[in-house]
Parts: structure tokens; C-alpha cells; sequence
């Protein structure tokens, strides 16, 4: 069944991109949740376009000469039909959750921020006001690094002052914290969240 | 032995063309063929056979079982090289060939493989841009492919050309030699096919008029040729499909054991000649009646 499934599913998600490509660049790279409305108002548009062009494609006298049974592909469409829904109620339910600011906290490193995505989601890190910079480690875009960059990009945001401050390459992360023992601890549970771990280099 | 196939009063109409009372049994090791003219109903018996279409009142068994009880396992077993073949044309040879391995438990990759490189089918080529004969030959590698115990081909021969003609003829006889799988092919051109069927089924309007071993019918069905004055006019009369030539006569005879007597005079004289009739020849009597 599955050979069925792939080559109609290939349909769906092809006109998923195309339906939803210039919606996403509304909402994601402008920020405009907004229009979240119309890729809602899409989804009719994009199921019946999906289901027409699959069934358009498929060829019923060639599946009926294979060793299945007629009711089995007729689940297997409405399975794919049904899942394909679901999965676009998914990602508008997830989509307008966040945008009212109220997305688990399971949910928030899976999705794109108003702006610039993880940058954005960094800037509300509870640890950011006790810090004053942030320096990454080598030369590569590794998770850690772009994750420096996002939480300095947030403090530069909430600080004004700390527009000068730069990520400096080194072989650790290292957070420049403020002064005093609870702001060291605080930047030591910054950088162990940065790199997914619990050492770190603090600078006082 | 058991038979591979059984249908008892098979009925299917539809709004102009009905095919009714079809009873037949197919065993292993036979070659059936099914032949009549254009609109006969052959290709809506091959469909009911392959269970491509639902039969409206009647019994079909295949391999002892009805589709409705055993539809996935019957069609695994079951070649079915339909007239007009209905895969997707906009993809290649191999993934078709790929597509329908999923399904099949017995399926040979190998001899899938084999069968297009010899019938010069590239894999990497689209369906529609295969011609008409290599349609035609890839759905007999597609049937062919997953070892089937029943062959049932529509119109094999159409558009092949006289090498992929005999591969057909050879690949219908490997295929039954051993005597426990059979195959039926059915056409509206006998020329070719006759060679191998071991029992003939003629169709026509929807009904079967003929259901008889070849020998049998061979045995009856006799072209007589003679000389004018030979034969008695009353048996002249007899004879079916009369033509008259500028060397003679000569006429098809229906039933060859009743009349051997009456025309053993001429026969040992030389005036009248005797032949085995093509099958051509009895399908246009039968169903054009000259």
C-alpha cells in the first residue's frame, strides 16, 4: 500500500509548498501572522487541488490489476486525505498558538519566531538581563554559535548600550556576566543551555 | 486435476452490449484461446476473468475461490496483459516495474529485467513514448514478471511484429510445458494464436458459439476443394463459404466424418482435395456466416 500512499502523498506536498510558498513568506520572514488567515483559507483550495491532480495522475485499472484489494486503496487515500489535514491543522493550530505568544514550551524550539525565528525566541531567555555578552566557539555555524549570536542579538535589543558588543571566536562558549556570585551562577546555566551542557567559561 | 478457472453462466450487460451465459473451465497446462470479431465481448470476458470488472449474476472461481472471498491472492497469481495498457504514462518502464514489485510476492526483478532488454524496451524511457508493440510487450514482461500461474493476455499479438510474434508463441508454450499453469489469450485474429491454443471458444454477440478442443475441431471442419461437377449439387449446397476459382471450387465443410463417404469417389479420383480448415476460416462462417 505503501507505493500508493508515497506517490499520492507526493501531490499533497507539493501543493502544500505551492498553496502555502508566498504565505510563508508573509508570515515567517515578515512576521505578519496575519496572514496566517489566508493559509487557513487556503486549505480547502489545497485539498481539493491535491486530491483532484493525485487522482488526476493515478491510473485505476492499473492498480486494480495488482494484487490489492479495491477497498484497501480506497482506505489508503482516505487515510493520506485525512492525515494531510491533519497536519495542516497542525501547523496553523501551532502557528496561531504562537502568535498569541501561548506555544508549549515543548513546541518553542520547533518554530520560527515573528522576526527571525530562534533570535527572537532567545531575546525572552529569563537569564538575558544578567548578561552582558556572549562569546561562541570556533569558526563554524554550529548550533551554539547562531545560538550566541540569537541571545546577543536579543541583548543588544533590550540593551541599547550593548549595540558594540561582538561574538568573538574561542574554543568555548563563554558569557561575560555581570558582577556578583548569583550572576556568575546564572551565566554558567546560560552557557551549559547554549551548548547542551554543563561546562562553560565565565568571565566576570 | 483440479481446474484453474471456472465460471458457470456468467452474465455482465451493460446499456448496449450484453455477455451472458459464459461457462468454461480452463485447466493447468492448456492454452485457451478465445476469438470473434470486433465487439464480441472477448475483452469484457478477459476483464471478468482478471477481476478487473464484477460479474452481474453467474460463478467465477479462480484457483477455487471466488475474487470476492480472495482478491489479493488470486491476483497474485493471475498475469493479466490487458488490450490497452493502463499504466502511467508519464513514467518510466522501471518504475512501473519497480511500482508493481511492491505487490507482488513472487515478483523477479531479474527476469523483468531480461524480458525489456530483450524486447529493446530502455527502463529510463517513459511509457507513452513506448510504440504500440512495445506497450503491448511490456505489459507481457509486467504479467510475465511475478512467476503467475494463470496468464490471461488481451490482444498479445496486436502490433507485434513476426520475432516478438514467435517469442509470444514460444513464451505461451514454455509457459504451460510444465503442466501445471495455463494461459488465455484471446484476439479477434486467429492468424498466429491458433497454432498454440489447444482449445478454441468462439465468441460472438455477447455469446460463446463455439467451446471445443482444436484436434476435435480440426477433425470437423474441413476446406474441400473440387472441380466443378465432382460433387453432387445437394452436397455442394452443403458446404459453407463457397468460392469458386479459376482452378475450381471450394467450400468449408462443418462436419467432415458425415460427409467423407459421399465424396470418397472423387477423392480417389483426384477431382476433389481435402484440407484441414484454417480457423480463420470457421470464425468467419461462424460469425459472418459465408
Amino acid at each position: 500500500m505503501w507505493p500508493i500512499i508515497r506517490r499520492n502523498a507526493f501531490w499533497y506536498f507539493t501543493h502544500l509548498m505551492t498553496f502555502g510558498f508566498p504565505l510563508y513568506n508573509f508570515v515567517f520572514n515578515e512576521g505578519r501572522r496575519g496572514y496566517i488567515v489566508f493559509l487557513t483559507l487556503m486549505a480547502p483550495v489545497w485539498l481539493c487541488s491535491s486530491v483532484l491532480w493525485s487522482e488526476r495522475q493515478e491510473s485505476y485499472a492499473f492498480l486494480r490489476m495488482l494484487p490489492v484489494r479495491d477497498g484497501a486503496i480506497a482506505q489508503a487515500k482516505l487515510r493520506l486525505g485525512l492525515a494531510g489535514v491533519f497536519v495542516y491543522w497542525l501547523l496553523l493550530t501551532l502557528y496561531t498558538l504562537l502568535g498569541l505568544g501561548d506555544v508549549p514550551r515543548l513546541f518553542r524550539p520547533l518554530l520560527p519566531d515573528q522576526h527571525h525565528g530562534r533570535r527572537h525566541a532567545a531575546a525572552r531567555h529569563p537569564l538575558l538581563p544578567q548578561c552582558l555578552a556572549l562569546r561562541s566557539p570556533g569558526h563554524d555555524r554550529t548550533h551554539p554559535r547562531l545560538y550566541g549570536h540569537h541571545i546577543l542579538y536579543g541583548l543588544r535589543r533590550r540593551h541599547p548600550s550593548m549595540a558594540g558588543f561582538r561574538l568573538r571566536p574561542g574554543p568555548e562558549v563563554s558569557v561575560l556576566a555581570g558582577p556578583g556570585p548569583a550572576a556568575a551562577r546564572r551565566a554558567h546555566r546560560l552557557v551549559a543551555h547554549v551548548q547542551g551542557r554543563s561546562a562553560g567559561q565565565v568571565d566576570q | 486435476m483440479e481446474p484453474l478457472l471456472v465460471t458457470n453462466d456468467l452474465n455482465k450487460s451493460y446499456s448496449d452490449f450484453r455477455l451472458s451465459g459464459i461457462s468454461m473451465e480452463i485447466h493447468p497446462g492448456s492454452i485457451v484461446g478465445i476469438f470473434g470479431p470486433n465487439g464480441a465481448g472477448k475483452t469484457t470476458l478477459v476483464k471478468l476473468l482478471a477481476g478487473q470488472i464484477s460479474a452481474d449474476s453467474g460463478a467465477l472461481l479462480v484457483f477455487g475461490s471466488a475474487y470476492a472471498e480472495r482478491e489479493k491472492e488470486i491476483k497474485d497469481r493471475i498475469g493479466y496483459a490487458p488490450q490497452e495498457p493502463p499504466y502511467f504514462p508519464d513514467r518510466t518502464a522501471e518504475y512501473l516495474g519497480r511500482f508493481a514489485s511492491r505487490f507482488y510476492s513472487r515478483w523477479d526483478g531479474g527476469r523483468f529485467s531480461r524480458l525489456l532488454n530483450r524486447f529493446h524496451i530502455s527502463p529510463q524511457k517513459k511509457f507513452r513514448h513506448l510504440s504500440g508493440g512495445q506497450k503491448t510487450l511490456f505489459s507481457l514482461a509486467l504479467a510475465l514478471s511475478h512467476q503467475p500461474d494463470l496468464l490471461l493476455l488481451d490482444e498479445p499479438a496486436a502490433g507485434l511484429d513476426d520475432a516478438h510474434r514467435r517469442f509470444l508463441l514460444d513464451t505461451l508454450r514454455d509457459f504451460v510445458s510444465g503442466g501445471d499453469r495455463a494461459a488465455v489469450v484471446c484476439s479477434h485474429v486467429s492468424e498466429g494464436l491458433d497454432e498454440v491454443s489447444e482449445r478454441v471458444l468462439i465468441l460472438h454477440h455477447g455469446r460463446m458459439i463455439l467451446d471445443s478442443d482444436k484436434e476435435e475441431l480440426l477433425e470437423r471442419w474441413k476446406r474441400v476443394d473440387f472441380r466443378d461437377n465432382a460433387l453432387d449439387p445437394a452436397l455442394v449446397a452443403s458446404l459453407a463459404g463457397l468460392r469458386r476459382h479459376p482452378f475450381g471450387n471450394s467450400g468449408l465443410c462443418s462436419d467432415f466424418p458425415a460427409l467423407h463417404e459421399k465424396i470418397a469417389c472423387g477423392l480417389a479420383a483426384g477431382d476433389v482435395k481435402v484440407e484441414n480448415a484454417r480457423l480463420s476460416d470457421v470464425l468467419i462462417h461462424l460469425t459472418q456466416g459465408e
